[in-house]
């Protein structure tokens, strides 16, 4: 069966915002009557039988966190979950699966929902099926759904863990007709917040909120008067390496945070140039692949100061260095320890490293250390790197996904990798039109561009030509990576007094939004595309295709 | 007519028994232990359970009720049930079994809403305490070793009073991190009054936990800072005292991340000890956003210091050190005056079973408790007191019920306050790493229970009310 000719059945549970409405109420029973002898028509035409009554799910449908639920078949059917689930034989994540499950027979599913898509689905089959279509990379299955034409296929496949469950893989044909039982998710919010403070970022494995936090905290210019490393109750003034007391600071401090975390941390001193520096990593071992590395990245070292210009009042525009450096980077420092406090507790197949740089703006001293010292054995499968990012969508910035190696500009290098960040973000993160901008905007200027205008609704999936941080030194020696950044250039206070949380807010404020939710938001779709990235390779790590 | 009765009261007899045998004969099925009880989502007969760790179970059906033995602690909504006795109400209850380390046997109680009982066997074997010695030497190990690879120690010593010394606020910055990457809201507090230097500054950190209860609060602490050298004696490392009561409060404030209080928590460690309570004293009677609140009650507060050197660990000449758990306030030497001396008797005879009446011949070499004279040859010296000493004090003279955990001390300890008062030395006074470890686990228990427990016994108040 060709693309075209593939139909589909659509089921929608009622959502609240149509249920708060008579008429499309009635519409909507309209329209399922009107579907219901269609849908028997097409099932029995094309051998398929189920329908998306067959299937039952109980249980809540919780966006944004592990849950359980029971999936009961009424008649014997097979299910194809494009969701992140845990394997009840191995216990560890895998990228969807494929259950048979006998009539009046249940399985217990514990799924990852998307976090920042309002509604999921599952597709139905005949009991023992092992082909499925799936949609394309850069549409959401509700999108999919509505034109399946740019969709794939994919195939069961043993799976690599010795675990119970099949895996999928991408195979060459059509798929073949499915039933859709699709659904409305709630994701967990916390009850001491408002729409203003973000409150629909605010919870789940992870989410932008505390992110805000974590930043609000480290740069907490209170005075502290008492406080003989940077005279404020936050971690302010981590300038270069050791030997500045506030620097020193920061470092146990941030040791503390990842050993409090579960996780082995270890801070490693080292020489580059002329001047002493410090990473501070916190581990957790693989359990199939322990001498494969997946890290995480961000520097947290901010811009020392050049001049005395930019500190006296009414200057902070001026000069150069920052003592706080909200954006530059304690946002990416934030959102890897939000990050590893989410996946200390999780069972991955590779080692887990979060790491927070030093000497990132002395020349990336700090991650060059760390990825031409590994030990012997290990190598690093892929890298991701958070730095500056935050100002960027939904306030009036793009926010760049950049990944790499690259080689020439007209091709892509790494179509591996530009694939999986489409993937992630296209259905979990819900931004397949803000993608498409991106890449129109993307194709007509390039990155600088991107760095420094103003943009609506634009999220940029690229390979970078550029390589400003951290990143640069795991591309060195041949690792493919991913990572994130919102407005570089054309933000007025980049390695400014001014880089604090609140300009950061200022500048996210939109006609519909506060700039605190907004922040709370970009933190929350950053932070996210991050975890699934380390999912995805965690299971499958991403070559270097150059 | 009367014959016609008769045979109709016959006839009505048959027929009545005959339908009584109908609905008689279908006997009464009882249902099996496996449809009410689970334990770790298994049939308790497949069930293992592992000492030390934490373990599901889910009841079903109105009026059961599961009685387990005082060494298995029984929890529900994330809170223990003292008595060890749940019944279901609502259909069904899910909860949490926690074993203590030394559990050798497991029998539980099933009793159903007819009154009928089934004590069920559960196969136990070793596992990992929550909390345990290994961790805790563990984090010693790194805190107090000093080496060139950063990587491989933290050198967190010499931590000699509070604010200004720079060895000191490193330490502060690096618990106050562990206590936030536990999900604690934590703060540094820093007292620098008078410049004098008899009253030296202070710097604590503390870490709140919201309770269910907002009307009341009660705490757990630890002196972080270690005894300054100076003209008679002083320590760098300060193992005993007080490194090893620091890190029991890392590893409780793990083990109580996931637990919910009935009061507002402060785990606190406190700064300045050595110079008079001075931290511990700044965060009482202060006012701040996170000093203690003096709107609510304070019902109790367990203190730690100088751990790991007490039964079960044995001195070099076979005798076991002495072993002290002191409850507070102690009004009146011959009776019992506050309840949560009822809790600590409870947790070490009956939960941990400890051997209540072990002595050794001869005496101990310390006499500072009220009862000394009673028990001067002990091991288990566990009883309501008047001793002082450390940062209990400043919670006592609040009217709070408190606890001073403490290990062996003066004459049975000789390394108090001195330079030779490190790890390798506690290691060497014990016999060896293994034996420290038993024995801090031991008391990281007892104290760990008692302030579990302590939480759920609501006659445990203020004695100033």
């Amino acid at each position: 069966m060709s693309d075209s000719n593939r139909r589909l059945i659509q089921i929608r549970l009622l959502s609240p915002t149509f249920m708060n409405s008579r008429v499309p109420t009635v519409s909507m029973l309209v329209f399922l009557l009107l579907c219901t002898p269609l849908s028997g028509c097409i099932g029995s035409e094309n051998g398929d039988t189920t329908t998306s009554d067959d299937l039952q799910i109980n249980g809540l449908l919780v966006a944004g966190d592990w849950s359980e639920v029971t999936m009961v078949a009424k008649n014997d059917l097979s299910v194809y979950v494009p969701y992140f689930v845990i394997d009840p034989g191995s216990y560890r994540a895998q990228n969807g699966t494929v259950l048979n499950i006998k009539s009046g027979s249940s399985e217990t599913v514990n799924w990852l929902l998307p976090p920042r898509n309002p509604s999921a689905m599952v597709l139905i089959g005949d009991y023992g099926r092992t082909e499925w279509p799936v949609r394309a990379a850069n549409e959401s299955w509700q999108d999919w759904m509505l034109d399946p034409s740019n969709g794939g296929a994919v195939k069961v496949s043993d799976n690599g863990d010795n675990g119970s469950w099949v895996w999928l893989s991408a195979h060459d044909s059509d798929g073949g007709e499915v039933t859709v039982k699709d659904f409305d998710t709630v994701r967990p919010q916390r009850s001491d917040l408002t729409m203003d403070d973000g409150v629909d970022a605010s919870d789940g494995w992870v989410d932008g909120r505390s992110v805000y936090e974590w930043v609000d905290f480290i740069t907490d210019e209170t005075p502290d008067p008492f406080d003989p490393a940077d005279g404020a109750v936050g971690y302010l003034d981590r300038w270069i390496g050791n030997g500045n007391p506030a620097y020193e600071d920061a470092i146990t401090y941030f040791e503390g945070v990842l050993t409090g975390f579960g996780l082995r941390t270890e801070v490693h001193r080292f020489q580059s140039g002329t001047l002493w520096a410090a990473n501070i990593c916190g581990y957790k071992d693989g359990t199939v692949f322990p001498d494969e590395w997946l890290v995480f990245g961000g520097h947290f070292d901010i811009a020392p100061y050049a001049s005395p210009l930019g500190i006296i009042p009414g200057t902070e525009q001026s000069g150069y260095g920052t003592r706080t450096g909200a954006y530059d980077n304690t946002a990416g420092s934030a959102m890897v320890l939000t990050t590893a406090g989410a996946l200390a507790s999780f069972d991955a197949r590779r080692t887990m490293v979060f790491c927070l740089w030093s000497s990132e703006e002395e020349g990336l001293w700090g991650s060059s250390a760390f990825a031409n010292d590994l030990p012997s054995g290990v190598t690093v499968s892929n890298y991701l790197n958070l730095d500056m990012a935050g100002v960027n969508y939904p306030g009036d910035f793009a926010l760049s996904v950049y990944l790499g190696p690259d080689g020439s500009g007209d091709v892509i290098d790494q179509p591996g990798m530009f694939h999986l960040a489409e993937w992630i973000g296209a259905d979990a993160l819900d931004l397949a039109y803000q993608m498409e901008r991106g890449a129109t905007e993307w194709a007509n200027g390039g990155e600088n561009p991107l760095w420094q205008d103003e943009y609506q609704d634009t999220v940029a999936i690229y390979e970078s030509p550029t390589a400003r941080s951290d990143h640069d030194s795991f591309q060195q020696i041949g690792v493919a990576t991913l990572g994130w950044n919102g407005v570089v250039d054309g933000f007025p206070c980049y390695h400014k007094t001014c880089d604090k949380l609140e300009t950061l807010e200022e500048y996210m404020v939109t006609d519909n939004a506060t700039g605190v939710a907004n922040l709370a938001h970009s933190w929350d779709i950053v932070t996210w595309w991050a975890v699934f990235a380390f999912l995805h390779m965690d299971q499958t790590p991403v070559p270097n295709e150059l | 007519m009367r014959q016609r009765q008769i045979v109709l009261v016959i006839v009505l007899l048959l027929l009545g028994a005959s339908l009584s045998g109908c609905f008689g004969g279908k006997e009464e099925t009882e249902t099996p232990v496996s449809s009410i009880l689970q334990i770790d989502f298994e049939n308790p007969s497949d069930a293992i359970l592992r000492t030390g760790e934490w373990h599901q179970f889910s009841l079903e059906g109105n009026g059961y009720t599961l009685d387990v033995p005082d060494d298995v602690l029984l929890f529900v909504n994330d809170t223990i049930i003292p008595k060890g006795v749940v019944t279901v109400t609502e259909e069904k209850m899910n909860g949490l079994m926690l074993l203590t380390p030394y559990v050798s046997e497991v029998n539980l109680t099933l009793t159903h809403p007819n009154g009928k009982n089934d004590l069920i066997a559960i196969e136990v074997v070793n596992g990992t305490p929550i909390v345990n010695g290994e961790e805790w030497f563990e984090k010693m190990d790194y805190i107090t070793s000093v080496c060139s690879d950063s990587s491989q120690c933290g050198g967190y010593i010499n931590r000699w009073m509070g604010a200004g010394n720079p060895q000191f606020e490193r330490a502060a910055a690096y618990f106050q991190g562990h206590f936030e990457g536990l999900g604690y809201e934590t703060h540094l507090m820093r007292v620098f009054d008078h410049f004098n230097p008899t009253q030296p500054e202070s710097l604590n950190v503390i870490a709140w936990k919201q309770g269910r209860n907002d009307s009341c609060v009660q705490g757990m602490g630890a002196h972080m800072d270690v005894a300054p050298p100076g003209s008679l004696a002083g320590t760098y490392e300060g193992a005993y005292d007080n490194t090893a009561g620091t890190v029991s409060m890392m590893l409780f404030a793990k083990a109580f991340v996931d637990l919910e209080f009935e009061c507002d928590t402060f785990l606190a460690l406190w700064s300045s000890e050595e110079e008079g309570l001075r931290g511990s004293n700044a965060f009482a009677n202060n006012e701040c956003d996170y000093c203690l609140p003096k709107d609510k009650e304070l019902k109790f507060y367990i203190n730690m210091d100088m751990m790991g050197i007490s039964w079960p660990a044995h001195k070099s000449n076979g005798d076991p050190f002495p072993y002290h758990a002191w409850s507070g306030p102690d009004f009146d030497p011959d009776v019992q005056d506050v309840e949560i001396t009822t809790v600590v008797d409870d947790v070490h005879f009956k939960i941990l079973k400890a051997p209540r009446n072990l002595t050794i011949d001869g005496t101990y070499g310390s006499g500072c408790d009220q009862h000394w004279d009673e028990h001067s040859n002990l091991v288990m010296d566990v009883h309501e007191d008047t001793f002082g000493r450390s940062d209990h004090v400043t919670f006592r003279n609040l009217g709070a019920q408190t606890i001073f955990h403490l290990g062996a001390y003066d004459d049975d300890y000789s390394a108090y306050h001195s330079p030779t008062d490190t790890l390798d030395n506690m290691v060497s006074e014990v016999g060896g790493q293994e034996e420290l470890e038993k024995s801090i686990q031991f008391v990281l228990w007892a104290a760990m229970l008692e302030f579990i427990i302590a939480d759920q016994t609501p006659e445990i108040r203020n004695v100033d009310l």
